[in-house]
Parts: structure tokens; sequence; C-alpha cells
């Protein structure tokens, strides 16, 4: 009897495992690269005097000067280039005006609360978006269906930053259920010992319940917005995906098998749905992230989104730029990310 | 009289050709499925699994439907053609006027099989037609697999006596896969891409059986080496995507028969296969119904492949069965559908210009 | 042949006409194609719904002198200040005394402006790169490619964020940098198309004739792939008044007076604890809008995706 075996010897496809490697990291610098093109076009080369935007126009003339030798004005147009990404290679993004900080200081003490809400977002909009997906989809045209495209409608052309608004006035303002802006009530502020940077873990570890609950509170309607958003899009997709693999064939044939139905929605359609909704679910994480720009605005949230909205309002770019770089470089690579699991959890697509 | 039957009579025809009738073998006296249409008793044939084997051997050579490969020793699809069915056949699956509905984009219902009726004991049921008559919506209704928004009715519908259309849901799970199996058409598509071949048979026996995990592994592995794949422990681990088309529909033939049910549904099972793989895996069907006495329904529309395996044939058209016949008197079919059908069958040796196609007439769908 | 139940004889022979399955000429067959596609677009009553929302946006916008019962810039800061929704002042006042409703009114010009601007922009800029990748193959194919993949993955909000922080705040910069960013899904529609397209015996048949590569783009694959662009670009709409919204949100889009919408909720929001209403009804309308948009992409694309899976 004839059997097939596989055409490739462990060489061939070792080989060809590296070739895709290689096309891929070819993929993500050139990408990262033209982001840094970008920026570098938007902060060097579209201002009309780039050394003012930097330094502000209450700046010293020796400061001025100073910077305009550090960016080297003066020289071709590549080789500032080349110093720029020199400088960001070493986590150098410059200094704020504001704060007069290195801008990557400012970066590091803001980016955990951002990381903290998107975080919550996501396990929210992931951990009830994919069930009620699946729920749509295997009782199509039911209640659950129904309120799932609603919500994915409202969710798709209601401004987060306005319900955002309007959760703030109903909740806060007038049923006094939760606490305002901002992370935790200046009374706890200082009891707090930072350690990691998510509030939630340090106030537990360190037993503070009575701050723990301060920082729930305030957290609950920032993660709860961005879980809706996250939710609204997840649970679409999700329902989408599932729809198409519950029409497929081995479907039909796990059933002729006699499996129970549960196990075949869960084992069988919602595994093989898993391959498009992980990438999925990167995509809305980055989408959240992008999001805190707004949102962060609203809640007085003190993360990068706001640290990147303050110093566009003082026109301090370097910090504008150095934010842009670093949540679009997040972004990056979770979209690239996304291709790679896709790639990676297919089977039909996995190098072995 | 409806409009078909005037036309039939004029033709000197009747909707269900008889087989021809041997004295010298044990008879089963026919079932009557239709007590008010005195027109159609129809009987159930295992005898004319002989007639079958007969017909095969090229001893008829001017049966149009004798296959052109067939060896004058071994038929290399049928080398074990049964002899006369050992005890009295209780029927294994009794279909009367089965009917299976669709709605349509206008609001209304379109009607896939429209009165379908059959008995079927321990032999070979062929059921060949045409893409749109029906055939597969017949076998998937058999199973209780229609799509939930087709709409399944039947005057009776039974499976050894349990009546499959007042089952619950439940009871009919339990049947499907244990007691009832299907195998689909391409394994490309009908097995679950992203579990290991292995885990899918292993599955199957799980669901009806309450073995160890070590149990179920040797059993599938078992029933990978009885479909006749040399490395069971290697395939186990396999995806389906890495695996010829052949080895993959044996995969799936272990995958379902690995529960011993009593009755096997094979819808287009070697259509998406390459001719000569064809050939292996109808002959590895073939031994493993015989070996376990198993009834069959092989769905196809290669009238041909299912003359050479099949004992009776029920040939289906527009939703309706338009002829039943034994394979062996396939010849003398009588309904002009199945006639245009056994003469659009290429012959080598022929010389026909222009080549006969077919004639659809519209009373055959009435 | 269909028949028309209607009894008029005149409709009948239009409809016929259009539904005919012999068209006597390209144009019949082409209406007849586009009504074929409205009718499956208006049995979406939804579909329908955001049609309408939107045809209503652009009457409001165009009529908006006649339709605001105020001015949009001149308030008076003693008696109307910050006054809730009543009968003279159906959405209430702001701070500096503006009537809300008659600055929304006026705000749904800017947001016109926008939306028009953009898909103006950014559709053909996308269908250009989409179809000469797709066309030309290769490695200009590749390149192109590689660059619509670098501006997919790139986050729109802030580096429009970004841009308006270089040049300056401005409804223009706004548009430019929104329209930036939202070329690359077009491309990768229209190229998809195109390789499709390409393969097809009548593109050979004109290569043939002797068109050059720059007309069998124009003139023969160009127009195929604007469907789905266009579907693309309704679905998107939405997301692009969220973004421009988001920018005057932040003070970053049209300036003041000019009353933009993302720009009044931020106004509003000064004073959002206690007189909600002045953020509420411009939140409201943009929600109203973006979802019209998303109704409308989804009958269309419903109506000429010849699946129409749901």
């Amino acid at each position: 009897m004839v059997q097939s075996l596989p055409a490739k010897s462990g060489g061939a496809r070792f080989v060809g495992a590296l070739k895709s490697g290689v096309n891929f990291l070819g993929v993500i610098l050139l990408t990262y690269l033209g982001l840094l093109a970008v920026t570098f076009f938007i902060g060097r080369v579209m201002p009309i005097d780039p050394v003012l935007a930097i330094v502000g126009d209450r700046a010293p003339e020796h400061v001025v000067q100073r910077v305009r030798e550090e960016l080297g004005l003066n020289k071709p147009l590549y080789t500032q280039f080349y110093i720029y990404l020199k400088k960001i290679a070493t986590g150098d993004f410059g200094t704020s005006v504001l704060t007069s900080n290195p801008v990557m200081t400012d970066i590091k003490r803001t980016f955990p609360a951002t990381i903290e809400l998107a975080t919550l977002g996501i396990i929210i909009g992931a951990g009830l978006g994919i069930p009620l997906g699946v729920w749509a989809a295997v009782r199509r045209g039911g209640m659950v269906d129904q309120i799932v495209r609603v919500m994915g409608l409202i969710g798709y052309s209601v401004p987060i930053f306005w319900l955002g608004l309007m959760g703030l006035v109903l909740f806060y303002a007038k049923l006094g259920w939760i606490a305002g802006p901002g992370r935790i009530d200046v009374s706890y502020e200082y009891s707090v010992t930072l350690v990691s940077g998510f509030l939630l873990l340090d106030t537990a570890r360190q037993g503070q319940w009575d701050a723990f609950r301060n920082v729930l509170s305030h957290l609950i309607l920032p993660a709860g917005l961005l879980g809706y958003f996250s939710l609204a899009y997840i649970s679409r997709m999700t329902r989408s995906f599932m729809l198409n693999e519950l029409a497929q064939e081995y479907v039909i044939a796990a059933r002729a098998k006699g499996l129970s139905e549960t196990r075949i929605i869960w084992r069988h359609a919602l595994r093989n749905a898993m391959v498009p909704l992980v990438t999925v679910v990167a995509l809305s994480y980055a989408g959240l992230l992008e999001g805190s720009v707004l949102t962060e605005t609203v809640f007085a949230w003190p993360g990068l989104g706001l640290y990147i909205t303050n110093s566009l309002q003082n026109a301090d770019m370097n910090a504008v730029l150095g934010g842009t770089i670093v949540v679009g470089s997040i972004f990056i690579g979770l979209n690239l990310l996304s291709d790679l699991l896709y790639k990676l959890l297919d089977p039909r697509t996995r190098i072995r | 009289m409806s409009i078909i039957d005037r036309a039939l009579e004029k033709s000197g025809a009747s909707i269900k050709a008889l087989p021809p009738f041997d004295e010298s073998l044990p008879l089963v006296p026919p079932q009557p499925v239709h007590t008010s249409n005195a027109a159609e008793p129809v009987a159930p044939e295992p005898v004319t699994a002989v007639d079958a084997a007969t017909a095969v051997a090229p001893a008829a050579p001017a049966a149009p439907a004798a296959p052109a490969f067939a060896a004058p020793a071994a038929d290399p699809v049928r080398p074990n053609p049964p002899r006369a069915a050992k005890a009295p056949a209780a029927p294994v699956l009794i279909v009367d006027d089965l009917r299976v509905s669709f709605p349509n984009r206008d609001g209304g219902r379109t009607e896939a099989v429209r009165g379908v009726s059959f008995t079927l004991g321990r032999e070979r049921l062929g059921i060949v037609g045409e893409s749109g008559s029906g055939k597969s919506q017949t076998g998937r209704a058999i199973l209780g697999l229609t799509a939930p928004e087709g709409l399944v009715t039947a005057r009776r519908m039974e499976f050894h006596g349990t009546d499959l259309l007042r089952s619950s849901v439940k009871e009919r799970r339990a049947l499907r896969g244990g007691r009832i199996a299907m195998v689909l058409q391409d394994p490309k598509f009908s097995l679950n891409p992203v579990m290991s071949i292995g885990n899918q048979i292993v599955e199957t026996l799980r669901a009806h059986s309450n073995v160890s995990a070590k149990q179920a592994r040797a059993k599938a592995l078992a029933a990978l080496e009885a479909v006749q794949i040399d490395q069971p422990e290697r395939v186990y681990k396999l995806y389906p995507h890495e695996v010829s088309g052949g080895m993959g529909q044996r995969a799936m033939i272990a995958m379902m028969l690995i529960a011993d049910p009593e009755l096997l549904i094979a819808d287009e099972p070697t259509s998406a296969l390459d001719v000569t793989v064809q050939l292996q895996v109808l002959a590895i069907l073939d031994r493993l119904v015989t070996d376990r006495g198993m009834g069959l329904v092989f769905i196809s529309h290669d009238l041909r492949l299912v003359s050479t395996f099949c004992d009776r044939i029920l040939v289906m058209y527009a939703g309706k069965v338009v002829e039943e016949v034994s394979s062996g008197a396939l010849a003398d079919a009588k309904h002009p559908y199945t006639r245009g059908l056994l003469n659009c069958l290429p012959k080598l040796a022929d010389d026909r210009h222009p080549l006969p196609t077919l004639d659809r007439k519209p009373e055959w769908a009435v | 042949m269909t028949r028309s139940a209607s009894s008029s004889p005149g409709k009948e022979s239009l409809h016929d006409w259009l539904m005919s399955e012999r068209p006597h000429s390209r144009r019949q067959a082409s209406l007849g194609r586009a009504y074929g596609a409205w009718r499956t677009f208006a049995r979406n009553r939804l579909a329908m719904l955001g049609l309408v929302i939107v045809i209503a946006l652009v009457l409001v916008a165009v009529f908006a002198d006649l339709l605001a019962p105020y001015s949009p810039y001149i308030g008076d800061l003693r008696t109307t200040r910050l006054l809730p929704p009543s009968s003279a002042h159906w959405f209430g006042t702001d701070d500096q005394g503006r009537d809300i409703l008659s600055r929304i009114i006026h705000g749904s010009r800017i947001t016109l402006y926008v939306v028009a601007l953009v898909a103006v922009l950014a559709a053909p800029i996308g269908l250009i790169v989409g179809t000469v990748a797709g066309y030309a193959g290769g490695w200009l194919d590749a390149a192109l490619m590689r660059i619509t993949d670098i501006f997919l993955a790139f986050p729109r909000l802030i580096l429009a964020l970004a841009f308006v922080a270089a040049l300056g705040p401005g409804i223009e910069n706004a548009v430019i940098a929104i329209a930036i960013t939202s070329w690359p899904p077009y491309a990768r529609i229209a190229r998809a198309e195109t390789l499709t397209i390409r393969q097809a015996d009548y593109i050979a048949a004109v290569r043939l004739i002797g068109a050059s590569p720059w007309r069998i783009v124009l003139r023969h694959i160009m127009p195929l792939c604007v469907p789905s662009v266009i579907v693309r670009v309704t679905l998107d709409m939405a997301g692009i008044i969220l973004t421009a919204a988001g920018l005057g949100f932040l003070g970053l889009g049209a300036q003041p007076p000019m009353p933009e919408w993302g720009a009044l909720i931020a106004n509003g929001r000064l004073y959002v604890l206690d007189q909600w209403w002045v953020a509420a009804a411009p939140g409201a309308a943009i929600f109203l809008v973006s979802l019209a948009f998303n109704l409308l992409g989804d009958g269309l694309r419903d109506a000429l995706d010849p699946k129409g899976v749901k």
C-alpha cells in the first residue's frame, strides 16, 4: 500500500523556517524604521524651526545654540536621521520642556498606569466577549445575538471620551457609586509605595485594603469603559468566526460521531476560531492603548496618554514624539505579534 | 394517475422494476410498506447479492454496467462477494415517505427530498443521483444531521425498531457514531484541522464507551491498522493536512467505524480521491463492511461504481426515487432517466458520434 | 423576467426595463444592476435608516443658517449662560451663553467637511496604490505593499496627534493627518480585487489591442474596484468621524469659535459634573451620525456582496 510521507527532509524544513524567520525580522525592522522615519519627519522636517519646537520659545540663547548643535541641523538630512536613530536606540528621547526630565524618565513613570488600565480592559473584553460571541453564534437570531450586534454597533459608533464623561456624570456625580477622576484619592496617595507601578498589585501586596478598595473604585469606570469597547469588537468578531466554523464540514462530521453539542462548540469550533481570534484580541489591546490618549484625559489618569496630551498642549515636542514612538512601537509590535501568532497557531501554516 | 405514471405506462415500464426471481434461493417475504397505494410493493432483496456477484464477473459481458477494469479472476473492488444472507434479515432501516424541505429566498419552502422510501437489511444499498437530487440530504436526514432550518418528515423512519422520528435528541446522538455511522466526502474538510488524527479517533470511541485513555489509544491504533495504514503510531500524531487524501479518508473510516456501528452511510466516500486511490479505499470499505456484517448505504453520483459495489440501487432524481433495481439487473432498468445515465457511461470500445447526453423530461421531476 | 404587480403602466415598464434579462445597451445593463442592488439595499430597514440620517446630515449642513434658531457664535453672558434644556433652548446653553442646538447644527458642516475631504483624499490614493501594485506585480508590488503594511500598522490617532502637533492645530491639518493614516485598507482591497480581475480575458484582449498599462489600470481595472472601496470607505466613515472628534476634543481640530462637535464636548467637560447637558448633546450627535454611517456601510456591503453571508 502506497503511503504518503512529508516531502521535505528535516534539513529543508529548517531552511524554510529560517527563511520565514529572517523575512519576519526584516518586516519588523522595516516597520519600526518607518515609524521612526515618520516621527523624524514630523519632529525635524515639518516644523519651521525644529529647535524652537523642542526647547520652547522662552529658552535662553545658549540653550538654543546647544540644541542646534546636538541635532546637527546644519548637517545633511540623512546624517540628522542617523543621529536621531542612534539616540532613539539608546533610549534618549530628549528632554521635556515641561518637566525638565529626560523624556524617558517621564515615560517610565507614566507607563504602568496605562498598562494597568488597558490590561484590565482587555481582560473584561476578552473574558466576557468571547463567551458572548460564542453564545450569539450558537443561538443565532436569539436574544444574545441581537444584544451582541447592538452592542457592537454602539461600540463602533459612540465616542469613547463622551461615554466616559457621561459615565462620570451618572455614576460619580449623580449616583456617587464610584470615585472620581484620578487613580487614587489624595488621602491615600502617600501611604502607598509604588513598587511595580500597578496600584492594584502594590496596595494588595502591602496589605492596604482600604487603599486597594479606593484604587478599585477609581479603576472600575475607566476599565469598564475600555472593557466595553473591547467587548463590542471581540464579541462581534467571535460571533463571525464561530458562524464560519460552525458551517464547516468537520462540525457535521463531529456530529455524525455522536459528540455532544457542547464539546463540538468548545473543543472543535472555538478551537479553530481561536486562530484568528487571538489576533483580534491583540489588535483590540493595541486599540485600547491608542485610545488611552482620550480616556486618560477624561479620567485624569496619570498615564502615558495624558502625558502625551499635556505635552501637546504645551508644545513640548520631544515629549510628544517620545510618547508617540513608545505607543506606536507597542502598537506595531502587537500588530506584528498578531500576524506571528496567527501563523503559529494554525497547524496548517505552522513551522514544525 | 399522475403524469409520470401515465408516461411510463405508455413506455411499458413501471416505477419499481422487480429483479428476476430465482426459485432456488431462500426467500424473504416482501414487506409491503405502502398499504394505501396499491401500485408499488417493495421487496427487500438480500438474495440479489448472488445476482450481483455473478453480474460482476465478466460472464455477463452484455451488461453495460460491467466495469471495464474488472479482472476475470479477482475483482479488485469486491474480492469477497458475499454469499446468500445467513439469517432472515430483519430490516436494519425502514424509511417511508421521507421528505426534507428548506426555506427558500421567496419565503416558501423547497423540498430537497420528496417522498423517498426504502428498506435496508444487512446489505448494500446504493443511492445514485446527480447534484441536487437529494441523495446527500436523504443520508443526513437518516442520521438527524439536517441543517436546523430544514424540516424532516416521514411516515416511518425506523432503525432496528427504534423510531427515529420520535426519539429524543439524546437518543439520536447516542445512535450516531455508535450504531449508525457516516463517512463524508473530503477528508480535507471533514477532519478537524487543529486536532491530531489519533485524538479525533479516540474522541469517537470515548463518546460511546467508557474506556481509559490508554485503552482508547490502543484501539485507535488498531483501527488505523485495520484500514491498512502502515505506521499507525506516526499517523496518530499527524494533523489532517499532513496526510494525503487517501490516507485521510482511511483515517476517517477508522474514526467512524471504531465504535462498531451496525449501519454505515457513506456519502460520496471516494469522490474526492484519485481513481487508483479510490479502488484501494473501496476495497478497505468492502472488507470492513463484510467482516462486521454492517448495512451500507452508499451514496454516489457514479453509477458504475455503485453497481459494482452494491447489491441494490436506488436512482434518485429531483428528490424522488425514480427507479429501484438490483445491480445485477441494471442493464434492464426501465426508467428513461436510468437508461439515459447508462447510455452516457463512456465505453472504450465504442465509436459513438455524437456522444449521447441526457435528455431531461420535465415529468421526471414531478 | 420579473413581473411587477403595480397597476400603473408607466411604472411597470420602467421596472421591467431595468430588470430585463436582455439589456439593449450598456447603460441599461449598468442601470439595471444598480437598480437590483438598490432593491436589495432598500429591503434592509436599518440600512435605510442610516441613509435617511446621512441625507438629513447633508441637508442640515446645507441649510444650517435657516435651521439654527440662534447664532452659534454670539451668546449673552448675562442672561443665557449655562441654561438647562428648555423649550427655548432645546439642548440648553453653554458657558458663553450660546445655544447648543444652533452650535450643533452649524457643527454638522464641519463634520461633513472632514468626512468628505478625508474620503476624497484617502480613497483615490488607496485605489491608485492598490491597483498599480496589483497590476504591476514584481518588485513594484512588493515595495508598495511593504509601504502599505507599514502605514497599516501605525496607530491612527497617535500619529494624527503628532502630525497636528508639528503643523499646528487646525481643521485642514487634522484632515490631512487622518487621511494619511486612512488609505492603507483601501489599497489592500483594491490590490486584492486587481489580482483577480487582471487574469480576466478581456484585460488580455485590451492589452492585445495595444492599450498602455496606465489606460488599462485607469479605465478598466479601477472602475471595478470602486464598489468595494466605496463600501469600505463608508464603513470607515464612523471611525474617521470619531477620530476627528477625538482630535477636536483634544483641541487639535477646528479652533474656537468654530463649533466642531468634539471641541463642544471638550468645552462642556469643564462643567460636565453639574451642567451635563453642555457635553451631552454634541456627543449624541456624533453617535447618531457614526451609527448612521455604520448602518449604511453594512447595508451597502450586504447589497453589493454577492455572497451575502450575514
